[in-house]
This record gives C-alpha cells, structure tokens and sequence, in this order.
C-alpha cells in the first residue's frame, strides 16, 4: 500500500523485527539492513572460528547470509519465538558445523560443536536455514542468563537461576575452573562443583520443560 | 543432556548474546533498545555486561591465563604521560617504549583520584567513541592490537581518539596509525588541550582476547586501571571486582608509545 509505505521510516531506524518481516516477504533493502547491522560481528564470531582465516571467515558468513535468506523468505523463521540475533547466529553455528563435517573434522570437532538445535536427531546434517529449533533453545538459555526484571518477583526469573548460579554458569563456559571458581567464591571445590549441578539440573528442566531437550535427556 | 552438552549451549548463547551487543554498538544503542524478542536487562554498558561479553570468548581456553611482568599498569595507575623529546615537530618520538619494559614516569597522581575512564566528567575528556569501532590494527611486532587510552600530557585523564576516523582493519602498525591517522583523530577531538604530548596505550596479543566492542574495551580498560595486570588477591574485599575476573587473559600484553604531534 503506497500510503503506508510512504509512512515507514527507512531500515535504518527499523527494529530488527520489523526488518526481519519485511525480508520474509522478499524485501531485499530491509534484508541488507539487517546484514548491515550484524555482518561485522556475525563476521569476527566466524573468524573466530576459522582461526584468523579471513577467507574461510568470508565464504562461512556468505553462506550463513545465503540461509539467513532463504530462511527467511522460505517462512523458517517466527519472530516470536527467536530473537533475529540469536537466528542469525544459529544459521551461522549451522554453516560452521557443515563446514567441520564436510572438512573431514565430523569426529573430534563435531563433538565439540554437537548439533544440540536438533532434539532426536543430534548428528544429522545441519541445513543452515534450519535453524529455528537451536535458535528458539539458544532464545531459552538466554532468558535462564540474563538479569530478571528488576520489578518481578524473584521467583519469576525464568529458569529459578538465582544471580550467583547464572554467574557460575557464564565462568563456566567462560572456561574458569573449578579452582578458580572455588578461590573466587571462598568456597571448597566440592561446594563449586555442587553448585554447578545444582544450576545445570534447573538449566536442565527449564530447557526439557520446554521441549529443548532431546528425548534421551541424561547427566 | 548432560552437564557438558549444556555448557555448549550456554557458550552459545553467550556468543548470540555478544553478537545482539555488537548489533547494538553499531546503532548506538543499548541492546535494550534493538528490539529483540528477548528483553534483556542489562546490556547498558557495565563493566559486568561487558566482561560476560568478553569472557565467553575465551571458552576455547580451559584456563584463566595471568600476565605479569607489564609495567603498564603501574603506568595507568600512575597515569603518567612519559616527556617527549624536544622535538615537537616531530610526526613520532623516537623508540616506542617497547611492549614489557615500560619506564615509568611518576607523574603526581592522587591515588584518591584513579584514572578511570566512567569516572571523566569534565567535558574535556571524549568519551565519544564511534559505533563503527572494531578491534584489529598490527602492531610494530606484527601482532595484532587494539588502542585501550590516550592520555594527554598535563591531564591524566584518559581520552578516546575517534576510531571512526581510522580504518583498524588496515593491519597498519601502531607507529604508522600514530603518524598520520591516530595524530589527526587526536588533534580533531575537542577534549585535547595539550596535543604536544600523548601516550598510546594498546593492547596486543591473541586476537581471540582483544577487545573488540566499546564495552569490553571499557572493561579492559577499567579493569586494568583499577586492579593492574594481576590475579586478584582479595576476593572478600569490598569493592573486589566480580569474582574471576582478570584482566589481560590469554597472553595479552599492554603496550605504550609516546608521541609527539605535530605542532597546530
């Protein structure tokens, strides 16, 4: 409609939903503003990856955006239930472990990188467009991670992780050790050890109550 | 899924997280702004948020790496500003003072009065970093940096050149960004009243651990003026930084060039 086209502010100063939106029904300048936004650093998280080799980092990000749009406009994306960051990245998480299994890394580096997006079907081969099921499980954790609203109740922070356990688990995967962690909290590495259960276990049920976790959930 | 399995997906998350802030960096905004599906408090630059960001990049290291024998913290702490030689005409000073042996200058510094760069208020000092910023110049070593400060002579407050007006993707070295760019982005800023003197301070080392946002930069930076380069001591003191937290992991070492711009 003309009219309320011409009301529209331009992409740039569109919210990332509003793009995402308009890039589903085809729209390529809404679709390059949101490359625009999140190419440089879709761009170092790949190159990271890659080790410092700017052109696998450039052919994995040319391939991440390929699925992003595709994704897109083939309706594999729902706004509601995924961040388009968190899309984005997980379309870039999906290039990447094609990249290991076709590279001949599926054993060792797979591991390290499992296709945790896809419940009941971990080792299949990663479609980048597909990723709405890890995006939506990265979305999960993110809530159980970030600080609550302020002026919620306590018992209402997704996940129940209290400020200390959501601490824990961003060292942890940071990778701080369990004497670190120990040192740090003034604690035995026992005690940081039964902390760190005690935050993966409600981590756990957050995530299965939601239908993230794989059928066969296990310790 | 076992423990191991969630520990990926929380690395993860955290690097969707980061790349949520870098979207936000690059419009300005605090990523309570860009309008994601998640809300997430937060995000508005502390030095916490900032430091999440930061250290879910080292999760491919499985340790907490200490750097010691830096004098750069005793710079920062002293914020002292290393005397050029006379020559103010001069693109650059002689020698850079070279990455581990940093001669201290004392320069009187009230210790009440850190060198912090949240705690500028005087307009002088320019905050503005543009959201474009990006890690990534070489140093002379070949090693990859990035610019943390740039004290002025007689002021040891801390200012920000604005890196919108240097391509940090160049690879150029900190000599040469010094000479030309990094000098003209100096003398452009409007907090400089001095331009005689500056010191540089960078950091260099793995890419995987430079700072690669306004915010981490910020945390670096705090970091490091607050607490040096070390492990922290007391993590029952009162106003410890959060626990964990080191400042120059992985290796990363400061360096400091002093410079002398051209006259103006």
């Amino acid at each position: 409609m003309p009219d309320q086209a011409d009301d529209l502010p331009p992409p740039s100063r569109r919210a990332l939903h509003a793009l995402a939106a308009d890039a589903a029904t085809g729209d390529e300048p809404a679709f390059a503003e949101v490359h625009r936004r999140l190419a440089p650093g879709l761009r170092r998280l790949l190159l990271d990856r890659a080790r410092g080799d700017d052109a696998l980092a450039d052919d994995l990000a040319q391939k991440a955006w390929t699925g992003a749009w595709r994704a897109l406009t083939e309706g594999r994306y729902d706004p509601q239930k995924a961040a388009l960051t968190t899309f984005v990245y997980a379309v870039a998480h999906k290039v990447w472990l094609q990249h290991l299994r076709t590279g001949g890394r599926a054993d060792a580096a797979a591991a390290a990188y499992a296709d945790l997006g896809a419940p009941g079907a971990p080792h299949a081969a990663p479609d980048p467009a597909d990723a709405a099921g890890l995006a939506q499980t990265l979305d999960a954790v993110r809530r159980c991670l970030a600080e609550p609203d302020p002026d919620a109740a306590p018992s209402a922070a997704p996940g129940g992780l209290t400020q200390d356990e959501r601490w824990l688990l961003r060292a942890v995967a940071a990778g701080a050790s369990d004497r670190v962690l120990a040192q740090r909290l003034a604690v035995a590495p026992s005690t940081v050890n039964a902390r760190k259960n005690a935050a993966y276990d409600k981590l756990r049920r957050h995530l299965a109550v939601r239908g993230h976790l794989p059928d066969s959930a296990e310790r | 899924m076992n423990d191991a399995d969630l520990n990926t997906l929380v690395r993860l998350a955290l690097e969707a997280e980061r790349l949520e802030h870098s979207a936000a960096d690059a419009e300005g905004v605090s990523p309570d702004e860009i309008d994601s599906v998640l809300h997430l408090a937060g995000g508005d630059g502390t030095d916490d948020d900032a430091y999440a960001a930061w250290s879910s990049r080292l999760a491919s290291r499985r340790r907490w790496a200490l750097v010691g024998g830096l004098a750069c913290a005793a710079v920062l702490t002293l914020a002292g500003v290393v005397p050029l030689l006379a020559n103010r005409f001069s693109p650059l000073s002689p020698a850079p003072i070279g990455p581990l042996a940093i001669a201290p200058v004392v320069v009187p510094h009230t210790p009440a009065e850190p060198v912090h760069a949240a705690d500028h208020a005087a307009p002088r000092v320019a905050l503005a970093v543009t959201p474009d910023w990006t890690a990534g110049f070489v140093n002379a070593r070949g090693e990859p940096s990035v610019v943390l400060a740039v004290y002025q002579d007689d002021d040891e407050r801390a200012f920000f050149t604005d890196p919108g007006l240097i391509d940090w993707n160049c690879r150029r070295s900190l000599a040469d960004v010094g000479s030309t760019d990094l000098l003209h982005s100096i003398l452009a800023s409007p907090s400089v009243t001095n331009p005689d003197r500056v010191l540089v301070v960078a950091v260099s080392g793995p890419a995987d651990f430079l700072p690669r946002t306004e915010h981490e930069r910020d945390a670096m930076l705090a970091c490091l003026t607050e607490w040096g380069d070390g492990e922290y001591g007391d993590a029952a003191a009162e106003d410890a930084p959060a626990p964990g937290r080191v400042c120059l992991p992985g290796g990363l070492r400061v360096i400091a060039e002093a410079m002398s711009l051209v006259g103006r």
